[in-house]
């Protein structure tokens, strides 16, 4: 795999660091102004800032000087983040959003802050696509166990299966960096989270996919448990 | 009496953003773009708080925290961190910050312009 030298990942940093100064500045300014437009600034570069939180980590993973170290990590603690983290946006955009998380669940092996860049991706797509509908359906927050582990991610009820399916994420993951919005039901910087969230997820050893909670169909992850916790 | 803040800033439409802010929250705002300068700032404002950016030109905002605390006035003057750079990138630990007095550390990302009003209150009546 292409790896960047000491300089280039530097200059790769100080760029990213540039670019998230402007959208600080414009986040920061527009909460002073305090209208409808003001809001609307502030969480485009909301999402602008977090676009790049992920660019960085999934770039210096997959090109860079650094490799995400897991540990182990309480799933249900990076659901219930995400969903705080994203309980602002949901309220303005009128989505009412539920925790689901029947019982216990034994630490995943994954990086923290990575998870949890992925996790609030996911929310925001699932956020922005449930203002598409009339009904708006609360989206759920959920975890359970699968066969293969330990699945957590963003769930509703309404009908997702022509706008998002298996077939549509696969096909986002290869018109990546080829069109503006790889994923047609989600707009440019939503489909972009969503790969980048995938891109973040390879570096724990899985995927963004189609996932069932209880009725709902959403975007989830499945992670291992960590062996050495699942003992104790 | 109006409450001084030093805002240690060298990007000047961020400096411009939050002098502003604190301005409307109504406190009194002296803002200095170096580290060199923030010195002889403190000794001339005496604040109540100084609030840094640690990704400084020349000098980083580090080296201006170990230089403050070396002088026994400014031993208990409150620091909140206001940065663009993470805390992680430091690989310093957090009780390291505290022990250099520094009251909170806010990531300028993730932060909303109400947290930094919320740190600076606690600040002052720690």
């Amino acid at each position: 795999m292409l790896r960047l030298d000491a300089t280039t990942d530097r200059f790769l940093q100080g760029t990213l660091d540039d670019i998230r100064a402007s959208f600080v500045t414009i986040s920061h300014a527009s909460q002073l102004i305090g209208t409808d437009l003001g809001d609307l600034l502030t969480r485009e570069s909301a999402q602008a800032l977090q676009l790049i939180e992920s660019f960085e980590l999934a770039a210096h993973n997959n090109f860079g000087q650094l490799m995400l170290p897991l540990e182990p990590v309480a799933l249900s603690a990076i659901v219930q983040d995400s969903l705080h983290a994203l309980w602002p946006m949901a309220k303005k955009s009128g989505v009412e959003l539920r925790l689901s998380l029947a019982g216990k669940y034994t630490p995943v092996m994954a990086h923290q802050t990575a998870l949890l860049q992925a996790m609030n991706s996911i929310g925001r797509a699932l956020i922005e696509y449930a203002t598409l509908s009339d009904t708006r359906e609360p989206l759920v927050f959920g975890v359970h166990k699968t066969p293969g582990g330990i699945a957590a991610g963003v769930f509703t009820t309404q009908e997702i299966s022509e706008g998002l399916s298996a077939m549509s994420l696969r096909s986002g993951k290869a018109l990546i960096g080829k069109a503006k919005a790889p994923i047609a039901s989600f707009s440019s910087s939503a489909s972009s989270g969503l790969l980048l969230a995938d891109s973040l997820l390879v570096s724990m050893h899985t995927h963004v996919r189609i996932g069932r909670h209880g009725k709902g169909w959403g975007l989830a992850t499945t992670l291992k448990p960590s062996r050495q916790l699942a003992f104790i | 009496m109006t409450r001084e803040i030093l805002l240690i800033e060298s990007d000047a439409k961020l400096a411009a953003v939050h002098c502003e802010f604190l301005v409307r929250e109504g406190y009194g705002v002296r803002v200095v773009s170096d580290a060199q300068k923030a010195i002889h700032a403190v000794d001339d404002l005496r604040p109540d708080v100084v609030i840094l950016e640690v990704q400084l030109p020349e000098h980083n905002g580090v080296e201006f925290l170990y230089e403050l605390r070396s002088y026994a006035d400014w031993h208990d003057l409150p620091v909140i961190i206001h940065s663009i750079i993470p805390a992680e990138r430091f690989k310093i630990a957090e009780s390291d910050w505290k022990n250099y007095g520094v009251y909170a550390y806010l990531y300028k990302p993730t932060s909303k312009l109400t947290d930094l009003t919320k740190a600076i209150q606690e600040a002052m009546e720690s």
